[in-house]
């Protein structure tokens, strides 16, 4: 059994914890100065000093503390890049149950730890027998990874076999120089307890897990459990997908390679999946779709779109292409929130009739019965999106990836661009893309105009040298009921042409304006707000977010400095503007102008 | 504002909503309702409090998780902190394991768990005898846990 607790220091050799004790180092001093001398980190120049007490500090912790801090060091998420090999989770258990008696007694006596860490690449049997041992009968987290220390030996595929049916977790990964038809091995064994499976290719590939034929399907057909299923750079053709009770499905692959199409799945083939996944909450399908050739997709549109009922996330990163297609062929509850990347293969050319497809596409997948409130508008370098709150945290964002964009606009028109493109010629430095996006955000507002109606809130981000001014003229035009105008960065306001365009009788009547409040703020850094609302007289309110680290270190007189910063910053502000400043974090506190 | 009392018999005067942070107070003062008498802390001294305050103090404001939710059962898988937090858990060993007991008595999720992250990032990629080092803790093997330990790192190299 494992000590529940650990009793507070009762002499000063030992901490007993009910037969189990946590020995001290008597001679702690010199190895842990030594420690810290060799250490860059911080933190280990306390932990250096702190050991000048008699017993270790670590002794006040109970063992299911104990118990918990053991598991966050075995319990990782293995998705990063460069992470370490699956042994090493492992491996810093043992090392733990080699501490002292106490750390074995806690970490031997909890089998889920153990349970965490089963691995097959370069172990020998007999760990792989301990760890197994430990795990008791829980079920089982296998990594397995196809490269140079795949296991050769008969008995560590023995010992897996005997326990294979309780893996629960299996997370299968192909280093870059090797195929996966050894990995794939584990696609073909049952595993009734499965309830999350990763797959993944290491490297810029993708591959199709399409070697299956009835009655060889994925798992042999029987994963009854299977909830959740990630596959990286690999795609399984949706006629496979035998598992109805998957609640998160995610395919991702590398974005926008040629060479992968005969790999992706066509939009065609998730015409399998009508009728199944009633339990399907996530959706993730980033780049793992073809498009459909006009006569395919014609052929889908022949059925009714593929609904999935109790969606609650979706997210589609792909082309214009695929993301138009899969607009027609999936339905989502209203209640699902939507995440969208729409994006401009660099293999393509696109053209003005692109940008009115891509609105239309970005229309598609906002729901026209949800009453949205807040929009907020991004720009940054190769990437516009726009975001539709629903509530406190949820949002339908749909981006426009314009990175690989290639546009060339026709006669005149094109010739035109290319003038405005010379630096020397223009305020901004316009490229085409900023041309595309400019017929892309007008068609958006004629295709929104209901939804931008209802708004009553509005966020801009970008920079002091953007084209965003031009390039959202007349959707930020159609916007008629905006009253509230929120800006985290100054650089909004610096723009030189948002000044401009905001005076214009086509921009949104405002009441209130949010902006930012930190040191940096000065009546110069606010001059262009002031010029603004002396010529908005309509607006009465100003609300200042004051960063919360800046107003920390004011300490207890925080609200005194702040009132008296702001009646400073704000000396040229209409007499009849209201003026108020809240903490970012804490919203609280006020000063009236 | 709350009253508490600490094991040292000091008192505090904290705002509601700073101190609801913790779900052990924020359920008695739901259960018990509007009171002058001090909530009495036996197992957390004012030195201790002072910090868990301050970090009650930052997320003030910040929406509270529900109180049965741990953050490791939810996603959060990595070890990654927080730089505020960092900064926060910047004290000697003494105080950090007083922090991870007083955020467990009180119920305080997530700062229990930036507490077992730090540790944990102490721990993680070591092997037993620079965590021994670490925490000041000595070697209390018999010879015969020391003969299966061995059998067991034996084990772990074998390939």
């Amino acid at each position: 059994m494992m000590p529940t607790s650990l009793a507070l220091v009762t002499d000063f050799d030992s901490v007993h914890n009910k037969g189990k004790s946590l020995p001290i180092d008597h001679h702690p001093i010199k190895s842990s100065l030594g420690t810290a001398t060799m250490s860059e980190n911080h933190g280990d120049l306390h932990i250096a000093q702190s050991v000048l007490h008699a017993t270790p500090p670590i002794s006040v912790l109970p063992c299911e503390l104990l118990s918990k801090i053991f598991s966050r060091v075995v319990d990782q998420a293995r998705t990063t890049p460069g992470h370490p090999p699956f042994s090493a989770c492992a491996t810093d258990l043992l090392a733990i149950s080699h501490v002292c008696s106490l750390f074995r007694a806690v970490a031997n006596d909890d089998p889920s730890l153990w349970a965490m860490v089963p691995f097959i690449n370069g172990v020998s049997c007999q760990f792989l027998r301990l760890i197994l041992t430990r795990s008791q009968e829980l079920p089982l987290t296998l990594s397995v990874m196809e490269d140079e220390t795949w296991p050769q030996s008969g008995q560590v595929w023995g010992q897996l076999l005997c326990d294979y049916k309780r893996v629960t977790s299996l997370r299968i990964e192909v280093a870059e120089d090797y195929d996966g038809i050894k990995a794939m091995l584990f696609l073909t064994l049952p595993v009734p307890r499965l309830e999350h499976c990763t797959i993944k290719f290491h490297g810029q590939r993708s591959i199709a897990l399409d070697r299956f034929a009835n009655p060889v399907l994925p798992f042999n057909g029987h994963v009854p459990s299977l909830r959740a299923l990630d596959l990286i750079n690999c795609t399984i053709p949706p006629k496979f997908f035998n598992f109805p009770g998957l609640t998160t499905i995610s395919m991702c692959t590398v974005r926008y390679q040629s060479d992968f199409q005969s790999t992706l799945i066509s939009p065609c083939e998730f015409l399998h999946w009508r009728g199944h996944f009633k339990f399907l909450r996530a959706l993730t399908l980033s780049n793992s779709i073809r498009a459909a050739t006009s006569t395919e997709y014609d052929n889908v549109l022949l059925h009714s779109p593929i609904d999935l009922p109790v969606l609650e996330h979706v997210l589609i990163d792909d082309s214009l292409e695929v993301c138009r297609q899969m607009a027609g062929l999936l339905h989502f509850p209203s209640s699902c929130t939507r995440t969208i990347v729409i994006g401009f293969p660099r293999s393509q050319q696109f053209t003005i009739d692109d940008a009115s497809r891509a609105a239309e596409v970005a229309s598609a997948f906002i729901p026209p019965n949800v009453r949205y409130i807040e929009c907020d508008l991004k720009m940054g370098s190769g990437r516009t999106s726009l975001h539709f709150g629903r509530g406190e945290i949820q949002a339908d964002i749909v981006t426009f990836d314009v990175s690989e964009l290639k546009f060339s606009a026709p006669g005149l028109l094109g010739l035109l661009i290319e003038v405005l493109s010379i630096p020397a010629m223009a305020v901004h430095n316009v490229g085409p893309s900023d041309a595309f996006l400019c017929w892309l955000w007008e068609a958006l507002a004629s295709q929104l105009r209901g939804v931008l109606d209802g708004l009553t809130k509005l966020h801009l981000s970008f920079g002091e040298y953007s084209t965003a001014p031009h390039i959202l003229r007349d959707f930020l035009g159609a916007m008629n009921n905006i009253q509230t105008l929120e800006t985290d960065r100054m650089d909004v306001w610096n723009n030189p042409c948002f000044l401009v365009s905001s005076n214009k009788p086509t921009f949104p009547r405002l009441r209130n304006l949010t902006l930012p409040l930190d040191g940096e703020t000065t009546p110069s850094t606010v001059g262009r707000v002031s010029k603004f609302l002396a010529d908005r007289t309509e607006i009465e309110r100003v609300t200042f977010q004051a960063n919360s680290e800046w107003v920390a270190k004011m300490g207890r007189a925080a609200v005194e400095d702040v009132c008296g910063a702001l009646v400073h910053i704000t000396q040229e502000f209409p007499v009849l503007v209201s003026v108020d400043w809240v903490d970012r974090r804490i919203e609280d506190g006020h000063a009236d102008h | 504002m709350v009253l508490l009392l600490t094991s040292d018999n000091e008192m505090f005067s904290v705002a509601e909503d700073v101190i609801k942070r913790s779900a052990y107070i924020k359920n008695m003062l739901e259960d018990v309702g509007e009171s002058d008498l001090p909530i009495p802390l036996p197992n957390v001294e004012s030195n201790v409090l002072v910090k868990i305050l301050e970090y009650c103090e930052h997320y003030r404001g910040e929406p509270l998780p529900a109180s049965d939710v741990d953050p490791a059962e939810i996603g959060d898988r990595s070890l990654d902190i927080a730089d505020w937090d960092q900064k926060y858990m910047a004290v000697d060993q003494e105080m950090l394991f007083e922090i991870i007991l007083a955020a467990n008595y009180l119920d305080i999720k997530s700062l229990l768990d930036v507490g077992c992250k730090t540790v944990a990032k102490m721990m993680k990629g070591k092997s037993s005898e620079e965590i021994r080092t670490l925490f000041n803790i000595a070697n209390d093997f018999t010879p015969e846990e020391e003969a299966q330990i061995r059998k067991e790192n034996a084990w772990a190299e074998c390939r």
